[in-house]
């Protein structure tokens, strides 16, 4: 069961994702019920966001982003360097294989705004992972 | 209460989109604006502008970095938006500096009191980039 303390505090949502439109649907659904929420457009973006020491409870990331690490990628990397952090990937049913065999969570795109923000939280509501 | 916008006599936060390369500022930035009480989306290309400003999603302002990749710089935003939505003001930034500076007479419009000394953003940036230099390589 949550202490009072994690109850109250406002856990972190990275939002990795190329297209504007998506990602700031998402970042402000997600601020509105309240979680404090940094937008990265690539997983560049969201590996400078780590190094910057930014806490950062939870990653909710598109599979498919230019660059040379895509979603997949930034999983593996994750998974390397801060393994406690929850990771949903996101993507069309053409990386859905790919996606689900990265160990991380998933949701098909097009997704219900209201089911992303369920997911996050039922993660988030869970007792932290294990240390690789 | 906000002055600029005479459709709305009540103080309904305005929205800006803040365009920056650098991830770093950017987040900065968005959060100090949104700490002011202003709705804040956040791109780092012009592309990103011509995107946003292409559905019906009300813009007010465009706090933008001079220094764009892309295809289009600072400047040619700032002319692109004047053509195509003379209604949108944009303000380009140079610099870290500079950037804290304008973010903060924006918020001194802003529907919510200034959080922080800008001198606070410049810090809270330089921590952060000072943060992903020293970090270990991937």
């Amino acid at each position: 069961m949550a202490s009072q303390e994690e109850a109250t505090r406002q856990w972190a949502v990275l939002v990795v994702e190329d297209e504007i439109l998506i990602r700031s649907a998402v970042a402000e659904f997600l601020r509105i019920a309240g979680y404090k929420v940094i937008e990265a457009a690539d997983a560049a973006e969201a590996v400078a966001i780590f190094a910057s020491r930014t806490p950062i409870d939870l990653v909710f990331s598109d599979v498919n982003m230019p660059g040379p690490m895509d979603g997949v990628g930034l999983v593996r990397w994750i998974a390397d360097h801060h393994p406690r952090i929850h990771v949903i990937l996101t993507s069309a049913i053409s990386h859905a294989r790919r996606a689900g065999e990265s160990g991380a969570g998933f949701l098909m795109k097009p997704y219900r705004l209201a089911e992303a923000a369920r997911r996050i939280a039922s993660l988030l509501n869970d007792p932290p992972r294990e240390d690789a | 209460m906000p002055v600029d916008d005479p459709s709305s006599s009540e103080a309904s936060p305005s929205t800006i989109l803040v365009i920056e390369p650098d991830i770093l500022v950017r987040m900065t930035i968005a959060d100090y604006l949104r700490s002011c009480g202003y709705r804040v989306f956040e791109g780092a290309t012009a592309d990103d502008v011509v995107t946003v400003l292409g559905t019906q999603q009300k813009i007010d302002v465009i706090f933008a970095e001079v220094q764009l990749g892309g295809r289009m710089d600072g400047f040619g935003l700032a002319q692109w938006v004047r053509e195509k939505h003379p209604g949108v003001d944009v303000i380009l930034t140079a610099g870290i500096a500079k950037a804290a500076e304008l973010a903060a007479d924006l918020c001194d419009e802003g529907p919510l009191e200034k959080p922080y000394h800008p001198q606070e953003v410049v810090r809270r940036i330089n921590i952060l980039v000072e943060r992903r230099r020293t970090a270990p390589q991937a």
